[in-house]
């Protein structure tokens, strides 16, 4: 592991793929400062540019623009009580209520140490797990996969959002949507509506686009949310590194917490960040001060998400299974350069691979030194109106969807998805399990072929694969369980209901 | 369409035995659709070939994936589940600004990138912004500029940056 983790920073420390690092870090910062605009929106905004970059540098710069955003968002959280980004919302509970006590120094910096902690841990622990993880992976077969892929599907949509069957529905359709165009085997056209254009498949930067870019704008002009009162951060460093120190089993705890629950499928930041905040609040002795301005309320779910955040690309890297929209769409850049994750890219790029990993060390160093010194100029951004901000989005994103295959119908299919997002966003649909569906939709088919080929038609096969029953079965007991709760829900019986005895 | 719905089966005094026609009409409305969209795929995969399970045809995926997407549309129909609290939104103002990017992508292959880039973006900063005019003017400047230098010169875009005469 030494050698070739000094092998990936001789890659991550030429000055180019160090820009790319900066550049990353400081974009992922301002992404997760300024509402509306979140890492997956970014990083589709900039998957075109990826054509033209090497396929190293832009990875390092779209891993550095998401865990960058985990440092960000808690700006946001702290002083505006606005998550920049999802996995800070949890950080509003406490870090709000911190800085109107006066505290906000002591929240930035436990949230910015924290993260740099959680995020080196993270980092150290996937360069301990990539070869283990690999050889592992490298006795995966189709029935594997499915197993992977179809789990991955269903924890998205379990844990995504409030309604399973919602999330489910959106990778139902993501996978639909991944189906337009040729058939892979007979080159049958498949949901094309007889438009030539769609012969190729839907595009993945119009998809994205759309979904994140143009529908959340839409949702933000429907909501018109206005950012709250600005607290002002006044820097009592001692008191803040101080109050730091007393957080110090809170940031580990957040990092073991999200280091584990980031590899899942569906878990990565959000979900890290929730888990953790609970497990504080629930071993701690006056648990009544959560919410109250707890700075163990903070310290856990920063952690927490940044840690889940670096560890969500295990899967990603070592499987090619992306765990969350974020991941899903480096994947398409991936793919798009014509390289396939999985566990042959540690022996086939080893540069690429330790490369990205050491970037992530550089990263977190980065982020420390930008976050301390510079939140005061990252509190000022707060204040860039939307209605500057919002037609730029819309214009990038146009543009972007053009230059795809500079065509107009793709930028009929961005207007398109873009309301799908929007009316997706206006009835509780989360978006994410669609877009991860849509990428590893080509898997999920390619493996169910594969293993009903290997079984003579059947997926007996499957049983004798133990990896892949337990996923399948997880997956089906995941379904079960949310089928039971909605019949639950279903009441037959109209019962009158009259006053208290 | 976020609202404060309640209509949980352990929505407060209603005890047990919630009739899914509590429901509001609106909250069933995308899982019918879904189940519609389901429908028509499972048709459209029965009209391509199915195959068998030792040989799938095209048809045999779009079949199964439709299949699962009628039933959950059809369950989500039947009980959606219950919305949190709502916030206060406007359509109205949500479809100005869909209205205002329909326009461009409109004009830009007629108008060219700067022309579109100015308009769209002064209206947007005038209209949706409701800012005075000379912000949107200057706004529009700034923006026709330097997306013209970003997407013409930097990244060669192949857009017409004038209008096409003739």
């Amino acid at each position: 592991m030494g050698a070739q983790l000094w092998q990936g920073f001789s890659v991550a420390l030429t000055p180019e793929n160090l820009m790319f690092a900066v550049l990353g870090a400081v974009l992922g910062t301002l992404v997760g400062v300024l509402p509306g605009l979140g890492p997956p929106t970014t990083i589709a905004l900039l998957l075109p540019l990826t054509y033209t970059l090497p396929l190293t540098g832009a990875l390092i710069m779209l891993a550095g623009i998401f865990y960058g955003a985990m440092y960000g968002g808690s700006v946001t959280s702290i002083l505006v009580q606005l998550p920049g980004e999802a996995a800070s919302v949890v950080t509003t509970f406490d870090g709000y209520q911190m800085a109107l006590q006066g505290r906000a120094a002591a929240a930035l910096a436990v949230s910015a140490i924290g993260s740099f902690v959680a995020g080196t841990l993270g980092v150290v622990g996937m360069s301990a797990l990539a070869r283990p993880l690999a050889e592992v992976a490298l006795n995966f077969g189709p029935p594997e996969y499915l197993g992977l892929t179809v789990l991955g599907l269903t924890l998205v949509a379990y844990l995504g959002g409030r309604s399973f069957f919602k999330g489910m529905a959106m990778a139902l359709l993501g996978l639909l949507l991944g189906m337009v165009g040729l058939d892979p085997v007979y080159g049958t056209p498949r949901l094309t509506l007889g438009r030539l254009e769609l012969m190729d498949g839907i595009d993945f930067v119009p998809l994205t686009m759309g979904v994140f870019g143009i529908g959340e704008v839409l949702s933000v002009l429907h909501e018109q949310k206005a950012a709250g009162r600005v607290l002002k951060a006044a820097m009592d460093w001692v008191a803040a590194l101080r109050e730091t120190w007393a957080a110090r089993w809170a940031i580990l705890r957040g990092s073991l917490v999200g280091f584990f629950v980031g590899m899942l499928p569906g878990g990565g930041a959000i979900v890290s960040s929730l888990l953790a905040y609970a497990l504080e609040k629930r071993i701690s002795r006056h648990p009544e001060r959560f919410g109250r301005g707890a700075v163990e309320g903070v310290a856990a779910p920063e952690s927490a998400n940044n840690s889940g955040a670096t560890t969500s690309f295990i899967p990603l890297l070592l499987l090619g299974v992306p765990g969350n929209a974020s991941t899903a769409l480096i994947l398409a850049a991936m793919l798009i350069h014509g390289v396939r994750p999985g566990p042959f890219l540690l022996a086939d790029r080893p540069d690429l691979f330790w490369g990205v990993i050491a970037s992530m060390y550089i990263g977190n160093v980065l982020l420390l030194i930008l976050n301390l010194p510079l939140v005061g100029l990252l509190a000022r951004l707060l204040h860039v109106p939307y209605h500057y901000l919002a037609p730029v989005i819309v214009v990038l994103c146009v543009v972007g969807a053009y230059s795809v295959s500079n065509s107009l119908f793709d930028v009929w299919m961005l207007l398109l998805f873009g309301l799908l997002g929007y009316v997706a966003r206006r009835f509780d649909f989360e978006v994410g399990p669609l877009i991860i569906a849509f990428v590893l939709g080509p898997l999920v088919e390619r493996s169910l072929r594969q293993s009903l080929a290997m079984g003579h038609g059947s997926l007996v096969l499957v049983l004798h694969r133990p990896f892949a029953i337990a996923t399948l079965a997880l997956a089906a007991a995941l379904v079960a369980a949310s089928v039971l709760q909605w019949v639950r829900a279903v009441r037959w019986r109209p019962v009158a209901v009259g006053p208290a005895a | 369409m976020k609202q404060a719905a309640g209509q949980g089966a352990q929505g407060a005094g209603s005890a047990k035995g919630s009739w899914p026609a509590a429901v509001a009409p609106a909250e069933r409305i995308p899982g019918l659709l879904l189940s519609l969209l389901g429908l028509w795929v499972v048709w459209q995969g029965i009209r391509l070939r199915l195959g068998s399970w030792v040989d799938p045809g095209p048809g045999m995926f779009p079949t199964v994936v439709g299949v699962l997407l009628a039933a959950v549309g059809g369950l989500l129909a039947l009980k959606p589940p219950p919305v949190g609290p709502g916030e206060a939104g406007s359509v109205w103002e949500a479809g100005k600004g869909g209205a205002l990017t329909l326009a461009f992508v409109v004009a830009l292959p007629v108008l060219g990138m700067a022309l579109s880039l100015a308009l769209f973006m002064a209206a947007w900063v005038r209209w949706v912004g409701g800012r005075p005019w000379r912000q949107a003017v200057g706004a529009a400047l700034v923006v026709a500029v330097g997306g013209v230098g970003l997407f013409r010169e930097l990244f060669q875009v192949p857009l017409p940056v004038w209008p096409a005469l003739g």
